[in-house]
């Protein structure tokens, strides 16, 4: 079976023939398998962001290809980019990139609604999601009315709302103390268990420490170090 | 020139439209030229949402031109009393003869501005948008024709003078006129009642054959049965369905349907014929576009919605053709000339 | 389905940017308004005027000397009365007084039948000399009733005293407001017209089709006569409002350009917040074309809401309200104006036409913007 994810020496610049162009990733190699837990580790500015959000159909790379399953995602226009995105992917942004004055059932549901979704079952999978994460109760608060750990579930809940296959996580720990980056490992450990690829960027040892990392890869300066 | 807040209306959108095309039309330059969808480059995705900016720009301007073919029928309907001698908008057109001209051109733009937007909508569909560059050189043919329209209907409002005495549409569409509009008055009713139904029933023959067969004449078929239709109802509505509605044997003018006396029957009546003619024409013209690999199964799951949508317009323009003749008081069989 | 969603979120997105949302559709509210005032108020006035010219005679008769209207002599109404197809002839006397004190134009008239017809507010048709009978405007601003004495300097400079027996009401205003009824030889002697002349002739015709023609022959046979249809009078009451209302359209395009400009910024200004919203949705799998549709459902509740808001501001402002600031431009020369209650006539093209003024500038000044803000890429998302 071929990985679940390769890629083919990806170069990203930024502000290419100008004055402030910028290599943010150079030559970068790798391939991960399906039901993976991967860490991506390294300084600020080392590429991190960049590369999951290569590999999350964000963006197209410069230079390189990219595989997602048998998808050449490179080749896509960026209609498809947007669909491959949210067929495949979920995502765990650091910041938790919630819409603050909508309320929490809305957040998770938000990625259906350009789908050919029935509402009723819009809710039922919404609110079977909060359920599993004990936010359940407070499916019609708003965002701004939630603690950091709160947020951080329903956050979580809204990555997973489309069944992906990869969950990308950038700095998931960032904001919460060593208790509830406790919690959060728990249920990234859950989701593990339900047989997804989850990429993790991090520079928290809680994580990359873990036993349930399969991979580290180090980046440093727009480069693999290690894990290639 | 006459002061008209409709004629206004439709004087400043369509220059609205065509500037908007000319915006277009630059961008789809740019486009053309410079599109390659295999590369990565940060120029090829900004032409990559430049398309999306022409789209929706296009999709606007086009969108006004459908229902401006609307807005110019109906104005010349209002205006008609400024006329002596005009009773509808027929009058309003023969004050001007451009404005005969302006209609054939808008009727056309119509057509064409909907093809686009379908055309556009298949596109956005594949995964490799194989269809830009057709789709693009077809838009640098579109705008040119919108300013033709623009220029016939400023050159029709403009001559447009009240003093003058017009003919109604009881000389021009009287068959004992000359002209190709009494030609068409003149013509025996029952004959081209004949023809229309028989067009009718071929239609849904080859309807239903399309839907169960995949060959493509059967589409060509259709959608050359589906343009002759739209000609042959038109000359219908002149010959004989309009004498049905009017309920009088002498009248056949194709505008006074769209007053008010009748119910502006009219327009659900046109709706269906030219809706129902744009559908009709879609599986046939764009068999073609098959040989794209991205596309085929595409085109093949939208023709049938594009099949069933041009019988159910068609069926109502039949339906309100036909239910005075079935259920109406009036006999036309007993006049001489039917 | 989707389609619903979206839109519901449209809605849920200008409600949250509320403020930035409700100086636009003020903005846009009155700009539709004042656009649909002006047709509002053309529109009912054309059909008033329609209304009124029913009971009119078909033709009127007017001598010309010089291009000029001159009195006509009552023998030509003898010659008319000869062409077949004329059902009755009536000369009239009447003719414009003004009046110094108050800057205002009276129409004074002989009794003539249909007077009887018009609903008098107080008192009767004057059948004696020395009375008249006034309409609502005029005894409005002499401050005269029934009973009170209208004093008018005729023609040979000498002031002369009429007693007023009848008030027209208001509902006839369009009619009588300006009007002064006075008795025949009153009317005569006033303006010392001569007894063998008239100041034009009333011509009814028995079948309408024939006006045209009758016109024509009156025309032949006495050339220094100018017969106008009723039709004609209508035509050009049509045509003089539709260049009014057309001269104010045009001078409103310079609002509505304005309101274009204001409508561009507002788009173009796009708050941080916003590019943060829609970067976060592009990042959970939005497309495009989705953020575009958002801005599309925007735009269209913005456009409907302005539109339905500035149509009943029209409508109250000129049916309730008696359009009373645009009635200057719109209805001309004369001081003496009657405040009539305007009948309500709105008909769909109407609508239709504003809707096509107002909307598509509005379509174009954001079309740019929405783009510019539905490109925003998902990647700045994933940096925060």
């Amino acid at each position: 079976m071929p990985p679940l994810i390769q890629i083919e020496h990806v170069r990203k610049i930024y502000n290419a023939h100008k004055p402030d162009e910028f290599c943010a990733l150079d030559d970068i190699s790798l391939q991960i398998e399906a039901g993976e837990v991967a860490v991506f580790k390294g300084p600020s500015g080392s590429g991190k962001t960049t590369l999951l959000s290569l590999i999350g159909c964000m963006s197209r790379p410069t230079e390189g290809r990219i595989r997602i399953g048998e998808k050449d995602v490179v080749k896509l226009s960026e209609r498809f980019l947007a669909r491959t995105r949210q067929q495949t992917f979920g995502f765990i942004f650091q910041q938790f990139n919630l819409l603050r004055d909508v309320s929490v059932l809305e957040n998770v549901l938000m990625p259906l609604y350009p789908q050919q979704v029935p509402i009723s079952a819009m809710k039922n999978r919404g609110l079977e999601l909060l359920r599993q994460l004990d936010m359940e109760n407070k499916q019609q608060a708003k965002i701004r009315q939630l603690s950091g750990g709160e947020q951080q579930r329903v956050a979580i809940a809204r990555a997973l709302i489309n069944d992906p296959d990869i969950i990308i996580a950038d700095e998931p720990t960032a904001h919460l103390d060593s208790q509830l980056s406790a919690d959060l490992i728990e249920i990234l450990t859950a989701i593990h268990q339900s047989g997804r690829t989850i990429l993790i960027a991090t520079h928290d040892p809680q994580l990359f420490n873990h036993p349930l990392i399969s991979s580290v890869f180090s980046m440093h300066s727009g480069r693999l170090t290690e894990g290639c | 020139m006459i002061l008209h807040p409709g004629i206004m209306a439709l004087l400043c959108g369509t220059t609205l439209v065509l500037l908007m095309m000319l915006y277009a039309s630059s961008l789809a330059i740019k486009i053309l030229r410079r599109w390659n969808f295999y590369s990565c480059s940060e120029e090829q995705l900004q032409l990559e949402r430049k398309t999306f900016l022409v789209s929706t720009i296009v999709n606007y301007a086009l969108g006004f031109q459908v229902l401006s073919l609307f807005l110019f029928i109906y104005t010349l309907e209002e205006i008609h009393p400024l006329f002596v001698g005009a009773m509808c908008a027929t009058g309003s057109l023969n004050a001007n003869p451009v404005g005969w001209s302006a209609l054939y051109v808008k009727i056309l733009v119509f057509f064409a501005a909907a093809l686009w937007i379908a055309l556009n909508y298949l596109d956005g569909r594949a995964e490799d948008s194989p269809l830009i560059k057709l789709k693009y050189s077809y838009l640098l043919l579109l705008t040119p024709l919108i300013g033709c329209e623009l220029y016939l209907q400023i050159s029709y409002f403009y001559q447009l003078d009240p003093e003058i005495i017009t003919s109604c549409c009881g000389s021009l569409f009287s068959a004992d006129g000359s002209g190709v509009a009494a030609d068409l008055a003149g013509l025996a009713p029952g004959r081209m009642m004949l023809i229309f139904y028989a067009l009718v029933g071929l239609l849904a023959g080859l309807a239903w054959l399309c839907w169960k067969k995949t060959a493509p004449w059967l589409r060509y078929g259709f959608s050359l049965a589906g343009a002759i239709f739209f000609v042959t109802s038109l000359i219908s509505v002149i010959s004989f369905i309009s004498l049905y509605i009017y309920e009088l044997p002498t009248h056949h003018c194709p505008f006074d349907l769209l007053q008010q006396n009748y119910g502006f029957i009219g327009y659900p009546l046109y709706v269906g014929l030219f809706v129902g003619t744009l559908f009709s024409i879609l599986p046939g013209l764009f068999q073609p576009l098959k040989k794209y690999p991205s596309l085929t199964v595409e085109i093949e799951r939208l023709e049938k919605k594009w099949l069933f949508t041009a019988l159910i317009f068609f069926a109502l323009f039949v339906l309100i053709a036909s239910w005075p003749i079935v259920f109406g008081h009036f006999r036309l069989m007993n006049f001489a000339r039917f | 389905m989707h389609h619903f969603k979206i839109l519901e979120y449209a809605l849920s997105s200008l409600i949250r940017r509320k403020f930035k949302n409700l100086a636009i559709i003020i903005v846009y509210t009155f700009t539709v308004a004042t656009l649909a005032s002006i047709l509002f108020l053309t529109h009912s006035l054309k059909k008033e005027a329609e209304y009124l010219l029913a009971d009119a005679p078909e033709l009127v008769v007017q001598r010309l000397s010089g291009g000029r209207h001159e009195l006509i002599p009552l023998e030509y109404g003898e010659t008319i009365r000869r062409i077949p197809g004329v059902a009755k002839v009536q000369p009239r006397l009447w003719g414009y007084y003004y009046d110094g004190l108050i800057d205002a134009n009276y129409t004074l008239q002989e009794v003539l039948p249909g007077h009887s017809k018009l609903p008098m507010l107080q008192g009767r048709l004057p059948q004696n000399p020395g009375e008249c009978a006034i309409g609502a405007g005029v005894a409005e601003v002499r401050r005269i009733g029934l009973e009170d004495d209208l004093i008018m300097v005729d023609s040979a400079n000498v002031g002369r005293t009429f007693t007023v027996t009848g008030v027209f009401k208001a509902e006839s205003a369009l009619l009588t407001n300006d009007l002064v009824i006075l008795e025949k030889q009153d009317l005569i002697d006033f303006f010392d017209y001569p007894a063998d002349l008239a100041t034009d002739i009333a011509v009814s015709v028995r079948n309408p089709v024939e006006i045209n023609t009758i016109a024509e022959k009156i025309k032949r046979q006495l050339p220094d006569t100018r017969p106008i249809s009723r039709s004609e009078i209508l035509r050009t009451y049509a045509a003089v409002f539709n260049w009014r209302s057309g001269m104010m359209l045009s001078v409103f395009v310079a609002a509505l350009v304005a309101f274009c400009i204001l409508a561009w910024d507002k788009a173009t200004g796009i708050s941080a917040e916003e590019k943060r919203e829609i970067g976060i949705l592009k990042a959970i799998g939005w497309e495009t074309s989705n953020i575009l549709e958002v801005k599309f459902w925007e735009g269209i509740a913005v456009s409907l809401t302005a539109l339905l808001l500035g149509l009943l501001t029209a409508y109250i402002h000129v049916f309730f309200l008696n359009a009373t600031l645009l009635t200057p431009v719109i209805k001309g020369w004369s001081v003496l104006f009657p405040t009539f209650r305007l009948a309500p006539f709105i008909d769909p093209y109407q609508i239709l036409v504003i809707a096509f003024l107002t909307v598509p500038p509005y379509v174009v000044s954001t079309v740019i913007p929405s783009w510019k803000a539905a490109i925003t890429d998902p990647e700045a998302a994933m940096r925060g």
